[in-house]
């Protein structure tokens, strides 16, 4: 079949600007019509229906904030991580199936024990200041990702890069590496260039220095009012099929236009209203709400976990029998409830999202007990000795329910509980400082992809300052695994010891949840919700 | 009467320097207090404890208290107002980008609501006791009661979206022209017009209640003045003063509080500066906000005071 990228390439043309569009379009069109006839083929969505596709026009996105910072090496913020899509990329990225792909490598090669990974970059990617991608910049931008992050401090601990040539990336690991391919998927792993990322004062990279090879380049911000993302003209895609955030990539909208309406009812308004094409940040009761609007549709693709966490370092959750405890008294039904209509959310006891292909129940079995005479039984004989707990929170609704329902259920096995509903700005300060007077902490994730990414299970971290060398063993075991059954294997195991040592109390999935006027065409959001090879429908 | 005007306003602005400088030094104080600072913002949750620290000795915050507010009014005297920590622009380019919106929106709100509160509270007045009278007391209850953020959300149901006449939000700026931007502020206006009319509308009402039943005007009824010539030309000048004391308290009001139209109408004016400001510990932008603030009220009082001067003869300045 013909495909016009394969036709550019021989023709010596990478540069994809209108007219090349309009070819496609039309194929792309023929594309999806033909696979939409097929039998089963989990690619077509059919509640979105294609139709043909429409070069040109605005995209309105309507988001709750203003971005901190552009620079998502520092933040894991869905705010940032909008931008971080659609204007950069990494040497990954995760298709719909959540395996990585890849994006500004073309070929690669993995010794046999997996110690050294080979890179080839694709030729003739530039950056959105024209600058050609090389082998420098893919270093600089590794580098980086080792230093900020929780999955780049785990991934590339051990490891020597350096670079052959302007093409060639080698990765050298003293153990093998069977998660380095996800980890480069990550969403904090973007390549940015060399020149970027040279004499950077501490924090993240200045936002004029956020520089990347995606689709969509930043045309302005002007704070308080909008950002303004318009197509990179001289952006080349990937020669395979769009799925998830992996393959080809067709920036169909002239611009994005990213508006910051922080009040939910007024963001659904303003989407219902037709002003906007999407709504993000919604969440629990909206969907009900976005449903019953006719030229919205809710779109509910991936799921969040919420949970609390405990303060190790403080009594009475410095003792593990203690939390053991309070997990087997756990009722974790009337976390779901709290949240509304049962099609909002979801009881698995996975660390990962249930969405996630190694998502599983293993070592499981004191999750959603509910057992609160045997956790009495065991509170007394772990010595608990009558210390009142406080739960920190932030404000919002969903995990604010979950801490009050916490305080709830403590109350009931015995131990006198108080919430505290803070500013997120307080909440993180309070959280960073384990002995400023908090013994949980409400959390919420949202689309995990990876276990590395749980920042709550390592030693040195500022969430639970749990410090197990079984749990860090078995996440190196988990990094060095290779092969599904090897990978979903180390998985359960941090599972096991992460339901043994409780560094966590895991409560409901909830989905996420984001609206979509019938005017935006061709939205997926499998894995992300992103604008490309989205258009705004005529008429 | 000029001179003294003069001198007046002079004395009153030296006696507002210490008040501004006050203000400002508590939210400092209050700022510095309070758990988190811009770095905790700025560097991430990812961050270690040392990257955090790195990020806050770059931008002095590891500082003792009096030297950062020392190096701020210093920098402030020379006529720098700093740096914003999180945004990408200066303090002044910040304050000037986002005091359009909310001037603009708190002089067509209290246009609205001086249009709404003067006649309402004057013949409210005229006819104390009568329906009239109690049909606005209870619009005056109505509207100091019902929160402005509900009266915003219904004004965008009904007008944008079930009669879909107006945006649900943003700001349309000058330099589109005037009709544009009134008709962005037209429903946020109205939302806190209404609100500011309700507070407005007792005062003057009590106000105007008073000079219908004093002496001179019962005189002037009885020597047969027709009840405009009455009004308008003895009713309404000493009845004001009360009045124009409440326009200046709300006018200071609506330039620092109309934070919650702003959000719901989603208008990039000072109010969600300010939030933004607070929730990202941005010292230099709250301190330069705080001053800008501080200085509306204290000349928005002096020019009040004025007013009063001139619409009633019997104050002298």
């Amino acid at each position: 079949m013909f495909t016009p990228h394969s036709a550019q390439r021989e023709l010596g043309m990478k540069a994809v600007t209108r007219r090349r569009l309009g070819a496609t379009a039309a194929v792309l069109a023929a594309a999806l019509t033909l696979s939409a006839c097929s039998a089963a083929s989990p690619e077509v969505d059919p509640e979105v229906d294609a139709g043909t596709p429409v070069v040109g026009g605005v995209i309105n996105i309507a988001v709750s904030d203003e971005p901190t910072t552009l620079d998502a090496t520092v933040t894991r913020s869905d705010i940032t991580a909008l931008y971080r899509n659609h204007m950069t990329e990494g040497l990954f990225a995760l298709d719909a199936g959540f395996e990585p792909q890849p994006m500004l490598v073309d070929t690669y090669e993995i010794n046999d024990d997996a110690t050294q990974f080979v890179f080839t970059l694709r030729d003739g990617v530039t950056f959105h200041d024209g600058t050609a991608l090389d082998s420098s910049d893919v270093l600089a931008s590794l580098e980086r990702f080792r230093e900020n992050g929780t999955v780049g401090r785990s991934a590339l601990s051990d490891v020597e890069m350096s670079a052959p040539d302007a093409q060639t990336v080698v990765l050298e690991f003293p153990e093998p590496q069977g998660n380095l391919l996800y980890a480069l998927s990550d969403l904090q792993a973007p390549i940015y260039p060399s020149e970027s990322l040279k004499d950077l004062e501490p924090g993240p990279v200045p936002n004029e220095k956020v520089i990347g090879t995606g689709p969509y380049k930043l045309e302005r911000w002007t704070p308080g009012v909008e950002v303004i993302l318009s197509r990179f003209d001289d952006y080349s895609p990937v020669d395979t099929e769009s799925s998830g955030l992996a393959g080809e990539k067709v920036a169909y909208a002239d611009e994005l236009r990213i508006v910051a309406v922080p009040n939910v009812a007024s963001r659904i308004s303003a989407v219902e209203s037709g002003e906007f094409q999407i709504g993000m940040q919604l969440g629990g009761d909206d969907a009900q709400l976005v449903d019953s609007i006719p030229n919205l549709t809710a779109v509910r693709k991936r799921l969040g976990k919420l949970m609390l966490i405990p303060n190790t370092t403080v009594p009475p959750f410095d003792n593990p029998d203690i939390r053991q405890a309070v997990l087997i008294g756990l009722n974790i039904e009337a976390f779901g409830q709290v949240l509304g209509v049962q099609e909002n959310w979801n009881i698995y006891p996975s660390i990962l999202p249930s969405d996630q292909p190694l998502a599983s129940d293993a070592g499981a079995e004191n999750f959603n007990r509910g057992d609160v005479e045997e956790a009495k039984r065991l509170l007394a004989e772990a010595g608990y000795d009558g210390t009142p707990v406080t739960i920190i929170t932030a404000s919002s609704s969903a995990t604010l329910s979950q801490a009050v329902i916490m305080q709830e259920q403590l109350e009931g096995m015995g131990i006198p509980t108080t919430v505290e509903p803070l500013e997120l700005t307080v909440l993180q300060a309070r959280r960073g400082d384990p002995s400023s007077g908090w013994n949980m902490a409400g959390g919420q994730v949202a689309g995990q992809t990876d276990i590395l990414q749980s920042v709550y299970l390592p030693c040195d971290n500022r969430q639970s300052y749990i410090c197990d060398e079984r749990i860090d063993a078995a996440l190196t075991a988990f990094s060095q695994a290779i092969g599904p059954e090897a990978r979903q294997a180390a998985y359960n195991r941090i599972q096991e010891l992460t339901y043994e040592v409780v560094p966590v109390f895991l409560t409901t999935e909830f989905r996420t949840l984001v609206a979509v006027d019938d005017s935006l065409a061709g939205f997926r959001g499998d894995v992300e919700p992103v604008l490309w090879n989205s258009w705004v429908a005529a008429g | 009467m000029g001179n003294n005007v003069l001198a007046y306003t002079a004395r009153r602005l030296i006696a507002g320097i210490p008040v501004v400088f006050v203000v400002v030094f508590l939210t400092f104080a209050l700022v510095y207090l309070t758990p988190g600072d811009a770095a905790t913002v700025i560097a991430g949750e990812d961050a270690t404890q040392e990257q955090i620290e790195a990020v806050r000795v770059s931008l002095g915050l590891d500082q003792p208290f009096l030297v950062q507010f020392a190096a701020w009014g210093g920098r402030l005297l020379s006529g720098d107002l700093g740096h914003s920590l999180v945004l990408p622009m200066s303090v002044g380019d910040a304050l000037l980008a986002r005091a359009e919106p909310t001037i603009m929106l708190a002089l067509f709100a209290q246009f609205i609501a001086i249009l709404i509160a003067i006649p309402l509270g004057v013949i409210a007045g005229r006819f104390s006791g009568r329906f009239f009278d109690r049909a606005v007391n209870m619009f005056a209850v109505a509207g100091i009661a019902v929160p402005t953020f509900v009266i915003g959300i219904g004004l965008i149901m009904l007008f944008s979206i079930t009669l879909a006449i107006a945006p649900t939000g943003g700001y349309a700026t000058l330099s589109e022209g005037l009709p544009a931007t009134l008709g962005s502020l037209l429903l946020p206006a109205i939302a806190l017009g209404v609100a500011q009319a309700a507070f407005m509308v007792r005062i003057t009402r009590t106000s105007m209640h008073a000079v219908f039943r004093s002496d001179f005007v019962r005189a002037a009824t009885m020597r047969g003045f027709s009840q405009q010539r009455l009004v308008f030309r003895h009713v309404i000048r000493p009845g004001l003063g009360p009045t124009i004391s409440a326009i200046g308290i709300s006018f200071a009001t609506l330039i620092s509080g109309s934070i919650v139209v702003e959000i719901v109408f989603n208008l990039p004016g000072l109010g969600r500066l300010l939030i933004t400001a607070v929730q990202n510990r941005d010292i230099p932008v709250l301190q330069g906000l705080l001053l800008v603030i501080t200085l509306c009220y204290v000349l928005i009082n002096i020019i009040t005071d004025v007013i009063q001067a001139i619409v009633n003869p019997r104050i002298a300045l």
